[in-house]
């Protein structure tokens, strides 16, 4: 484990059972099954998958909210696998969580002000004066007002709710916020306003981020390394610029490909991937793309290929990746955004500087 | 009956006076809790109110109709029914809030425990739940009483207990719904205690299906104390209640009708009273209401 390195997995599993049963056998799913990675203090880390991969299932074991099959996941040296509950419960006021769904992630019968100081109830010995002090703080601190403490949930927008819920997860002063898809459920407008208020509280509280998504332009916009997810398995880990300028995995490159062009000059020349991804009960043999991969050859169905190093820090679980064709991806290269997306970030900035934002009555 | 959660001392006084408000602005609730009220006042001011008797029986007046004497006619031994449903107000509403308070104060937590651990402990009350269920409540209730010996207390208890495994059932039913919201699990992702998690964000949650459902109860205990001391095991006679009342009336349905007209409205009477608050207070609890 290198110094800078602030929580890291190894052989991290999760399997589920289900349909158990009289004269009926038991199917195990593989949700996550053996994830090695570690992430870097005070980078963005983004997870990436499509849905059913397990990334949501990893995001939960990193925190220990589900218990691993087996693996380890080490936070600061500390190996949270063999915490007690007691120093569990401490630890996690250093490891915060932001949900995907703004309405089911907030007590509704809860105020704003409670659900925002209830961290501070657990973890740091204020008296109630200086807790509503702190949490009229924290919510001007993600664009609220402070007399929304005593309002509920129900009263706000989804957008101001993401807020609340955020602020709930700065309360504890974490140092490491973990977000499942903390944007997808909102509006493209309004998830310009989270990701940039993310970014912000990011570089002024020295947060590291760990960021699960299936929005590659979020992922993009946002980390700084990403790890692809496939049926459980991480394919492929690297800098974001260099996975989206040479993805290496063929699994990557189907992704990248999927990303849709404005440019209507630019026709389609993608092989697009054929069928579902397969059940994650009954995994295929070898490598678990190879029944959707348009470069599978004899090996790939029997042999599993290991995450293996290819060069400036990045990490590819395919057999073939130094003979596989590179599609060109300069047209998905040049800018991560275009002039008129830049031009309403910084509008949206402005907007969310003033504390604008409008409460739904 | 309420059960207000636990918030802290800073903003509880807040939303208490944040329900009361909305309670009294709700006019058919206030409407509920009037009539309920009036029972009750009823039952408390027996013992003082000027009227006859409730056990003078009387050879010259058996199963009179209502008159200006007997204002709600008399029963088949003679006795004034408007004392005697003055008198049992007290055995009947006792019966019934008294049983479903006992209900609801074991089989909620039974619920909840069972429906946020799982496992072993789910299974272990899933199958005592099972095996209650399995006898028929007012079946159950006898066993419960003739046990206990007979008396209006232990009337009450047998009543209660049989009524449990309802509030169990239903009680773990919405645990298990709510336990998959997020914020569940976000409580324990700050590092709150199972108890805490319980208390805050479960209960207040599960709580408005089980007022409503501990409304509906009332009626039945009402109903079963009746049965109880048609056997002897409820009320003792000759005191009255409106359950032994009407068990009596059932006799006369065709001659004197009035003898099982008053009890029959009393007891439906106070379950629309007992209703409409349980609605009216599901609704005040609920801040998502406006």
């Amino acid at each position: 484990m290198s110094a800078d390195t602030i929580i890291e997995t190894r052989d991290l599993k999760r399997h589920f059972k289900s349909g158990g049963g009289f004269l009926r056998k038991e199917t195990t799913i593989h949700a996550v099954d053996g994830v090695s990675l570690a992430v870097h203090r005070g980078e963005t880390f983004a997870i990436v998958g499509e849905s059913g991969c397990g990334k949501s299932t990893l995001a939960r074991l990193l925190l220990r909210l589900i218990e691993p099959s087996a693996g380890d996941v080490i936070y600061n040296g500390r190996n949270l696998t063999e915490a007690d509950p007691a120093s569990l419960r401490q630890l996690r006021g250093e490891m915060q969580f932001v949900f995907q769904d703004p309405y089911s992630s907030l007590n509704p019968r809860m105020t704003v002000g409670k659900i925002v100081g209830e961290p501070l109830e657990v973890h740091a010995a204020l008296t109630s004066a200086e807790r509503r002090a702190r949490v009229a703080d924290l919510l001007e601190k993600v664009g609220l007002r402070a007399e929304h403490a005593s309002r509920y949930p129900h009263e706000f927008s989804g957008g101001q709710r993401q807020r609340i819920g955020i602020a709930r997860a700065l309360a504890s002063e974490p140092k490491l916020l973990i977000g499942d898809e903390p944007v997808s459920a909102l509006d493209v407008s309004v998830q310009a306003q989270i990701v940039n208020l993310v970014e912000d509280l990011k570089a002024e509280l020295g947060l590291t981020l760990i960021i699960i998504a299936h929005d590659l332009a979020v992922i993009r916009h946002m980390s700084d390394r990403i790890a692809v997810m496939y049926l459980g398995e991480v394919v492929e880990l690297a800098e974001t610029d260099a996975l989206y300028a040479e993805p290496l995995h063929p699994y990557t490159q189907a992704l990248m490909q999927a990303i849709p062009k404005p440019d209507p000059a630019a026709r389609v020349t993608r092989e697009p991937l054929s069928g579902d991804i397969p059940s994650p009960a009954n995994p295929p043999s070898g490598c678990r793309f190879h029944t959707r991969c348009p470069h599978a050859a004899d090996r790939c169905t029997q042999e599993k290929p290991m995450l293996e190093d290819a060069g400036g820090g990045r990490r590819v679980a395919c057999h073939y990746w130094r003979e596989l064709p590179r599609p060109d991806f300069s047209a998905v290269d040049t800018s991560s955004r275009s002039d008129a997306a830049i031009r309403r970030f910084e509008l949206y900035r402005q907007f969310s500087e003033t504390g604008g934002g409008k409460t739904r009555r | 009956m309420t059960v207000i959660p636990e918030t802290g001392a800073e903003t509880l006084g807040r939303q208490e006076s944040r329900a009361w408000k909305k309670l009294k602005s709700n006019k058919i609730a206030i409407f509920g809790f009037a009539m309920v009220m009036f029972f009750i006042v009823i039952a408390v001011l027996a013992p003082v109110l000027p009227i006859a008797d409730p056990n003078a029986t009387s050879w010259t007046a058996i199963r009179q109709p209502p008159s200006a004497a007997h204002w709600l006619g008399t029963d088949e031994i003679g006795r004034d029914i408007f004392s005697r449903m003055i008198w049992g107000a007290q055995a009947s509403l006792l019966a019934g809030v008294v049983s479903v308070a006992i209900a609801v104060t074991l089989g909620v937590p039974f619920g909840l425990i069972s429906g946020y651990f799982g496992g072993w402990t789910d299974q272990i009350i899933q199958r005592m739940t099972d095996a209650l269920l399995a006898m028929p409540f007012l079946i159950l209730a006898i066993a419960l009483a003739a046990f206990l010996g007979p008396s209006l207390t232990n009337a009450m208890i047998a009543i209660g207990l049989s009524a449990m495994p309802i509030f169990i059932r239903l009680t773990r039913g919405q645990v298990l719904a709510v336990k998959t919201e997020d914020y569940v699990e976000g409580a324990r992702a700050i590092g709150l205690s199972h108890g805490k998690i319980i208390r805050r964000y479960i209960l207040p949650n599960v709580f408005p299906p089980i007022l409503v459902q501990a409304t509906l109860t009332v009626a039945t205990a009402i109903i079963a104390e009746a049965s109880l001391s048609f056997l002897g095991l409820g009320q003792q006679p000759p005191s009255p209640s409106w359950g032994s009342m009407l068990n009596t009336a059932k006799n006369f349905l065709s001659q004197a009708p009035w003898m099982a007209l008053w009890p029959g409205i009393a007891i439906f009477m106070v379950v629309i009273g007992f209703n409409l608050l349980g609605d009216g207070l599901r609704d005040a609890l609920d801040p998502r209401e406006n």
